[in-house]
């Protein structure tokens, strides 16, 4: 599983979700995108920092603010948060929408293509 | 001259105008008395445009720096809002009801006497204004930081006990001057223009309002007034130009009317003359005039019969010679003469012949006796012919006068004739019989039959003299009216194109002025709208008077439509803020800070990242405090590693109100956190925590710097922009350091921070090395607190 199979799984869920996902697609769409986002991480410390795999997410995007550039830090925090927060369910809020999504799944692209690069 | 004239006046030369468009355009330009001048036909001076721009003056800036409220709405006892008085983000978080809003309304309240909450609405919507718990009285306390002033100003209203919203006393105070009425203040105007304040439900009003309003809203920002005071002045005169070019003519039928029912030759004169209007002033001026009136009638009017009295003198002394001549009778003069003549003959012959016979009769003889007979009746005969022929020439004078006396009767075509010409008649038979007897009766029939003809003349010219004057008044009225008319429907053909030029102008003129507004909105839109697929393109004000608008280029995934029918709540309120921001941040605004309540409702999570970064912009030269019900912006602003201070509002049993900082409320000590949190975690590599806690406590560092020099040089009144203008050149840490402790380089920079901490020095040079790598100093932890203890020291004044 690499985090460019996630997310070609991601697109091709936001376009037609599987049947048998029903209503929790949106949820777990944004789960498949997060997983990217946090193999794709995990690869780049991998040849970066080590020592960071797996450690907290919080831990992982304050160091990447200082190891990697600050915008694709700020993206892949961006676009973590969001996600977190869309995968999760809340008692009153809805599951994302197909926009929003398509935002954050465009935002951990930019990010991962970013780190594959430094 | 505003800015406005100056881009008409340009365009003014370019404009393909008749003369005297361009003439009513400066004359409007310059003013009431010269735009009349233009109207009146005298061209105003030719005005040339202001090349040089005009600065406007930058206004006192203001910020907030702390609302104190006691017994007002949610709060109870006294509680205080502090904010920083400079530019920057708070949020001021707390559940509904906690007594954020009060804050809010309260600042707003202060300021401009009203709340956009309640305005409009209900009795008793006011009358929950004050706090059910308070005590006694009830107080808003505002104060400001005001850029040039040391200790700022404070704003305060105060209600008693038992007073109505309406019934406070308000305040100014600039410290150490003495109290002065709000209106000091001269807000008046920017609070309506530039309105800091804006609640949830007055996003939503912005653009669920009519239209025109907000056409005006925006049109009074940009300082375009002026185009509609023009235009309104143009279109002002073009009603009265429209209303006065039709009075002439309004005014015709019945001229005509009375012309065409006059009896008067100038009436027909008039007629013909009724577009030449010179003419008809001539006409109306030439005066009284009787040519009108038949002659006969006029010398009717003027005739004069002899007075009675000398008529009857005349009569007597003609009857007197009459009677002589009667007593005279049986000696005709002439046989008397001759007689006469006779004996003065045969009286000569006697003297020649003393005592002859008469050589006529061969009778009696001519002797002394006959001689003095003859002689006496010689003189006798002689007296009596030259009596005769005096009293026949008093006759004859007489007749005369009396033909003379009584003038011809004028053949006068008017009532009363036949009995005049009857009267006349006899007259003229009794003068050709000379009958004396009749005389005095046929003038007392003529003096009977002239008097009331001459009295009909007489009236028939008053009548016509008094028939004529009002039409004098018309025609001279309506030959002023027609000029006029004449002049203003060339007015009013002028004025049309100038305010159609005008129009195309200022529309013009309108758009380039609202260009970066409009681009800002789209900015702040294309910011706020993340996954949104309606694009916000241009932003213009269209239409004029009733239809006036503002046209959104919205589009919907591409398309071109009603796009704001089909924008969701959430997107319209965004929208709305799009559109505020740039107002409420106008350089010409005295009002650094901005107050919005409620931003988030009804927005989508991922907007709330959108309005995130756009209040973190504004906050950049704007003090923005925004009031928010729940987590989901500060989260946002966490997320983005956005500078914000965050204040959570509480409230507490019987409306008491407490303000905290929030635990991540303040960037520096949240940076800090992080330090923490990466310093702790034992796993991770000690090179990278080094980096990064050096890295977050140089942003701690940097943070409170730039803070405390922005607040420092707004209370000492250095203008902002100076203030801004250092702290970009400050780029490195030491310079920032440099700049917020006062000191040069060198000596006196290691100096200074010795004496502000014994450990400043080590940790901003630990700041400075182990963000990039090379960390040899204390233990993460110490350095961590170390820095704490700095940064409370650097924001002590």
């Amino acid at each position: 599983m690499t985090p460019e199979s996630l997310l070609d799984a991601a697109h091709a869920m936001l376009v037609r979700p599987a049947p048998s996902l029903r209503t929790c697609w949106p949820r777990a769409c944004a789960a498949v995108v997060r997983l990217a986002l946090e193999l794709g991480l995990q690869r780049y410390w991998q040849t970066r920092a080590p020592s960071l795999e797996g450690r907290p997410m919080r831990h992982q995007l304050l160091a990447l603010a200082v190891l990697a550039d600050n915008r694709t830090a700020q993206r892949a925090t961006l676009a973590w948060h969001g996600l977190s927060r869309a995968m999760h369910h809340h008692t009153y809020e809805l599951p994302a929408t197909v926009a929003e999504l398509d935002n954050w799944l465009e935002i951990t692209e930019l990010s991962l293509q970013r780190l594959s690069k430094e | 001259m505003t800015t406005v004239d100056t881009l008409i006046l340009e365009r003014l030369d370019a404009a393909n105008l008749p003369p005297m468009s361009v003439d009513l355009v400066v004359g409007a330009l310059l003013g009431p008395a010269e735009f009349a001048g233009a109207l009146g036909g005298a061209p105003p001076p030719r005005v040339q445009p202001a090349t040089e721009t005009i600065d406007e003056p930058q206004p006192t800036g203001t910020y907030l720096s702390a609302i104190e409220v006691t017994g007002f709405r949610g709060i109870g006892p006294s509680a205080t809002l502090d904010l920083v008085p400079a530019p920057g983000l708070t949020i001021v978080t707390g559940r509904n009801g906690s007594g954020k809003s009060s804050f809010a309304e309260a600042a707003e309240l202060a300021l401009t006497s009203d709340n956009r909450r309640w305005s409009g609405r209900t009795q008793a919507w006011r009358e929950g204004w004050r706090n059910l718990h308070s005590g006694e009285e009830s107080r808003i306390r505002v104060s400001f930081g005001v850029a040039g002033h040391h200790r700022g100003a404070v704003v305060e209203r105060h209600w008693s006990a038992d007073a109505g919203l309406d019934d406070a006393t308000a305040f100014l105070q600039l410290h150490g001057k003495p109290r002065q009425p709000v209106a000091e203040l001269g807000w008046r105007g920017p609070l309506e223009l530039y309105r800091p304040f804006l609640s949830y439900a007055e996003l939503g009003g912005l653009l669920s309002g009519r239209p025109s309003e907000m056409h005006d809203a925006l049109e009074r920002i940009l300082g375009l007034e002026r185009l509609v005071e023009l235009e309104t002045m143009l279109k002002q005169a073009r009603k009265e130009a429209d209303d006065q070019r039709k009075v002439g003519a309004g005014l015709l039928p019945g001229l005509r009317t009375a012309l065409a029912e006059h009896p008067d030759p100038r009436a027909r004169a008039a007629e013909l003359a009724l577009t030449d209007l010179d003419a008809l002033a001539m006409l109306a001026e030439s005066g009284d005039d009787l040519h009108d009136v038949p002659l006969a009638v006029r010398q009717l009017g003027a005739m004069q019969l002899p007075v009675l009295d000398d008529v009857s003198a005349e009569i007597a002394r003609l009857r007197g010679a009459l009677d002589r001549i009667a007593a005279l009778a049986g000696t005709p003069a002439e046989e008397a003469r001759k007689i006469a003549v006779l004996l003065d003959s045969a009286l000569a012959h006697q003297r020649e012949h003393p005592g002859t016979a008469c050589p006529v009769c061969k009778g009696r003889d001519l002797d002394a006796a006959w001689v003095d007979e003859a002689q006496l009746e010689y003189e006798r005969l002689t007296l009596r012919a030259e009596s005769l022929d005096a009293a026949h020439r008093l006759v004859r004078a007489g007749w005369q006068w009396l033909r003379a006396a009584v003038p011809q009767l004028p053949a006068a075509d008017i009532d009363g004739m036949s009995a005049a010409r009857e009267a006349w008649q006899r007259w003229t038979d009794v003068l050709t019989a000379e009958n004396a007897d009749e005389v005095a009766a046929a003038f007392d029939g003529l003096h009977a039959a002239a008097e009331p003809i001459r009295k009909t003349s007489q009236d028939l010219i008053a009548a016509r003299r008094k028939a004529w004057q009002p039409l004098v008044v018309q025609i001279s009225t309506y030959v002023t009216a027609a000029w006029a008319s004449r002049r203003a429907a060339a007015n009013h053909t002028a004025l049309q194109k100038a305010i159609t030029w005008l129009r195309g102008v200022g529309s013009e003129i309108r758009n380039r002025k609202l260009e970066p507004i409009a681009q800002e909105a789209t900015e702040i839109w294309n910011l706020l709208r993340q996954q949104s697929n309606v694009e916000l393109g241009s932003v213009r004000l269209a239409g004029t008077g009733p239809t006036r608008r503002v046209d959104l280029g919205v589009t919907i995934d591409g398309t071109a439509g009603a796009a704001l029918g089909v924008m969701s709540q959430g997107e319209l309120h965004s929208l709305a803020l799009a559109l505020f921001l740039p107002r409420a941040t106008a350089d010409q605004s005295p009002f650094r800070f901005l107050i919005i309540d409620d931003p988030v409702q009804s927005m989508d999570p991922a907007k709330v990242y959108g309005l995130a970064e756009v209040l973190a912009r504004v906050a950049r030269t704007r003090q923005v405090v925004v009031f928010t019900h729940d987590d989901r912006l500060p989260a946002a602003l966490r997320h983005l590693g956005l500078p914000a201070r965050i204040v959570t509002v509480n409230r507490l049993p019987k409306s008491e109100v407490v303000v905290d900082g929030d635990r991540d409320g303040d960037p520096a000590l949240r940076y800090l956190g992080d330090a923490r949190a990466i310093a702790s975690d034992d796993e991770v590599e000690d090179s990278i925590r080094s980096t990064v806690v050096c890295n977050l406590v140089r942003d701690a560092l940097e943070f409170t710097g730039q803070e405390t020099v922005r607040i420092r040089d707004f209370r000492a009144g250095r203008p902002m922009a100076d203030t801004e203008a250092d702290l970009a050149k400050a780029k490195t840490l030491n310079e920032v350091m440099i700049l917020t402790l006062g000191a040069g380089n060198g000596g006196s920079y290691q100096g200074a921070l010795s004496r502000l901490d014994p450990k400043a020095r080590e940790v901003v040079r630990a700041a400075n090395n182990g963000a990039h790598g090379q960390y040899h100093g204390a233990v993460l932890h110490d350095l961590i607190t170390d820095a704490e203890r700095v940064i409370g020291k650097l924001r002590k004044p």
